[in-house]
């Protein structure tokens, strides 16, 4: 098992590599000069050429890249084009607010879509299934920025009952922290609630026509320890891989969302700097954001490396 | 004597028609009762009904006494009680019927602590100990194990000393060795006929296999389309068979038919349970069938005192 995961540790390493060379390559076909929008109305093409030569975008974009590449496998993320700024401190400051606000989604999604989703595997054709499956179904469908809108709409304006946007640092306020955090959360965790409903609804039905699951309830195992301990634990491989998957989705709607309830984190860092052509802010975000999605996808294989003796011992022998 | 397990006139349908049509069946304490059928004839459903398996969309009419416990409609808390303790399933499928993600230790343990106080360390000793007697070789070093690294007769083994940790009176035994290999299926049943009968466990042996309850059983029942259409002591039935159905039963077993012979066959297949002849559920395939085959279901006959026939060729005023 330590080995499968060392083999998955040292992968990453390629595929980092590879992301940096398409967001590279990517921004680069984006039309606009990032020198034209800082000089913006002063712009001369002597000005342009000056910034182009202080910035190093006069050379080749190969020579660029490897100068680029060079200082992130040295620790050196770059300056900020408009503001100077070391990209270290965006990405220290920033991080933390989509980390929160990745971590709490994927918890909520995963409480509610596990739950939701074994309820309805237990009562298969009946009522309980039904609604789940109308709120998933909802849940998909709907795009999580309207949903954002709409719940700023109703529990802000409306109701009054909760802030609309804005963020306080855990460090200041847990509690105002948490009352901020709410709203962007259940929009994020809309969509990611709704697929594991789904997969976990199917991957239950599965396990519980097993013959195992016969042979426990056969054997006067009380009904809840069967789903429980022999269900869930069975269901968990199939459930942990579609989290893993789709985080990606979540990763990438942090951009939506963070811009819709105004949180300073990563994904707004990647719009701004992105409407600036800040190449070297965008390049080490999405780089960031890159290293978030593979590390989950590892997590989440080690997780299931764990939970399955067949596959632990498969993989060491 | 009186009967442990009496099942009266159950009917079972899910929906499409009788499963199981007006059964009924006893099995006395310590007796180990064959049960053989083609499948889809509703053996299966059997065992389920008896256990509180069936699926909630199943209709259930009838009967089924357990030492004086009605089954049907029992409270799941109290079936609960009598399941694993006094009533016990071994179930079918050799391969699946463990837990992949747990060891065999804590599968058995799981039983015993369900049931009654106790820690970890008296619920092993009592495993290592019905390991070894149904014939797991280390039984020390298995409780650690988890399934797949167990042969199918071994995880068959433990299966059955999961089914029996707790000293059930009776068992249901779900062609407990139909998805082994023909020596290892002989091993495991000779060493599960051993248990039952040091422990005088009733048993309701449910198999397709004749082979099989020949060996193991004291009375047969033979189930044709969710009815039993036969049902003798196992030697009566080997020697003597009534019903049509069993003759031809037995003359397609390569074991009790002729030798040199080529084996015979049932031609056409189980009736669907929604499209059961109206008549004898047989008669479609009954080579001595009659006009009146068409018309009545064939009475129950007593042939002898605990012999029983549904043929109308039996019947004492045919």
């Amino acid at each position: 098992m330590i080995r499968v995961l060392l083999h998955r540790v040292v992968l990453i390493v390629p595929i980092l590599f590879g992301a940096s060379i398409i967001v590279f390559a990517i921004i680069r076909l984006v039309p606009g000069d990032p020198a034209v929008i800082m000089l913006g109305l002063n712009a001369t093409p002597k000005l342009i050429l000056q910034i182009h030569q202080q910035l190093g975008l006069d050379q080749p974009v190969y020579v660029q890249y490897i100068h680029w590449i060079g200082g992130i496998v040295h620790g050196d993320w770059g300056h900020d084009y408009l503001s100077g700024q070391p990209i270290s401190g965006l990405l220290t400051t920033t991080l933390p607010v989509t980390g929160e606000l990745v971590v709490l989604s994927l918890a909520l999604a995963i409480a509610l879509g596990v739950t939701v989703g074994s309820v309805a595997a237990l009562y298969r054709g009946r009522l309980p299934d039904w609604v789940s499956q109308i709120i998933s179904m909802i849940g998909i469908s709907i795009p999580d920025f309207w949903l954002g809108i709409m719940l700023t709409l109703l529990f802000a304006l409306v109701l009054g009952v909760l802030p609309s946007s804005g963020f306080t640092p855990l460090t200041v306020s847990i509690p105002d922290n948490l009352i901020h955090m709410i709203l962007p959360v259940v929009a994020l965790a809309s969509g990611l609630t709704a697929v594991l409903i789904r997969i976990t609804r199917a991957a239950m039905l599965e396990v519980l026509g097993q013959e195992y699951i016969r042979f426990a309830r056969a054997s006067g195992v009380p009904e809840w320890r069967v789903v429980l301990h022999h269900g869930i634990r069975n269901a968990a491989a199939p459930i942990l891989t579609v989290i893993g998957l789709q985080a990606g989705y979540l990763f990438g709607a942090t951009i939506v969302i963070e811009t819709v309830f105004s949180l300073p984190g990563l994904g707004q860092l990647i719009l701004n700097s992105t409407l600036t052509h800040d190449y070297p802010v965008i390049q080490a975000s999405v780089l960031v954001l890159t290293l978030l999605f593979v590390a989950t996808n590892l997590l989440t294989d080690a997780a299931v490396l764990a939970i399955d003796p067949r596959l632990r011992q498969a993989r060491t022998a | 004597m009186t009967p442990l397990l009496e099942i009266r006139s159950l009917s079972v349908d899910y929906g499409y028609g009788a499963v199981i049509r007006d059964l009924s069946i006893t099995v006395s304490a310590g007796e180990i009762v064959g049960l053989v059928g083609e499948s889809g004839c509703g053996k299966t459903t059997l065992g389920w009904s008896v256990l509180g398996l069936l699926p909630r969309s199943a209709r259930v009419d009838g009967s089924i006494l357990f030492d004086g416990t009605e089954l049907i409609g029992l409270q799941a808390r109290k079936r609960r009680k009598l399941l694993g303790v006094r009533l016990s399933l071994i179930p079918q499928a050799a391969m699946a019927s463990l837990d992949p993600m747990f060891t065999v230790g804590h599968q058995i343990r799981e039983i015993i602590l369900t049931h009654q106080r106790g820690g970890r360390a008296g619920a092993d000793a009592r495993t290592v100990g019905r390991l070894r007697e149904v014939g797991v070789a280390a039984p020390e070093a298995r409780l650690r194990a988890f399934p797949h690294e167990l042969s199918g007769g071994t995880r068959q083994r433990v299966a059955t000393a999961a089914a029996m940790i707790l000293n059930p009176s009776m068992l249901i035994a779900d062609e407990p060795t139909s998805s082994l290999d023909v020596t290892i299926q002989a091993q495991v049943l000779g060493v599960l006929r051993s248990v039952i009968l040091e422990h005088g466990t009733a048993v309701m042996f449910i198999t397709h296999d004749l082979g099989v309850v020949a060996q193991i059983s004291d009375r047969i029942a033979v189930m044709y389309a969710g009815e039993i259409v036969e049902e003798a002591s196992a030697q009566e039935l080997f020697e003597d068979p009534k019903h049509p159905y069993t003759k031809k039963l037995l003359a397609a077993h390569p074991g009790f038919s002729n030798k040199g012979q080529r084996l015979a066959t049932i031609p056409g297949s189980v009736p669907d349970p929604a499209q059961r002849p109206g008549g004898c559920s047989f008669e479609p395939r009954c080579p001595v069938a009659i006009p009146l085959c068409q018309e009545d279901r064939p009475p129950w006959v007593a042939v002898e005192s605990d012999r029983h026939v549904r043929c109308v060729h039996c019947a004492p005023n045919h």
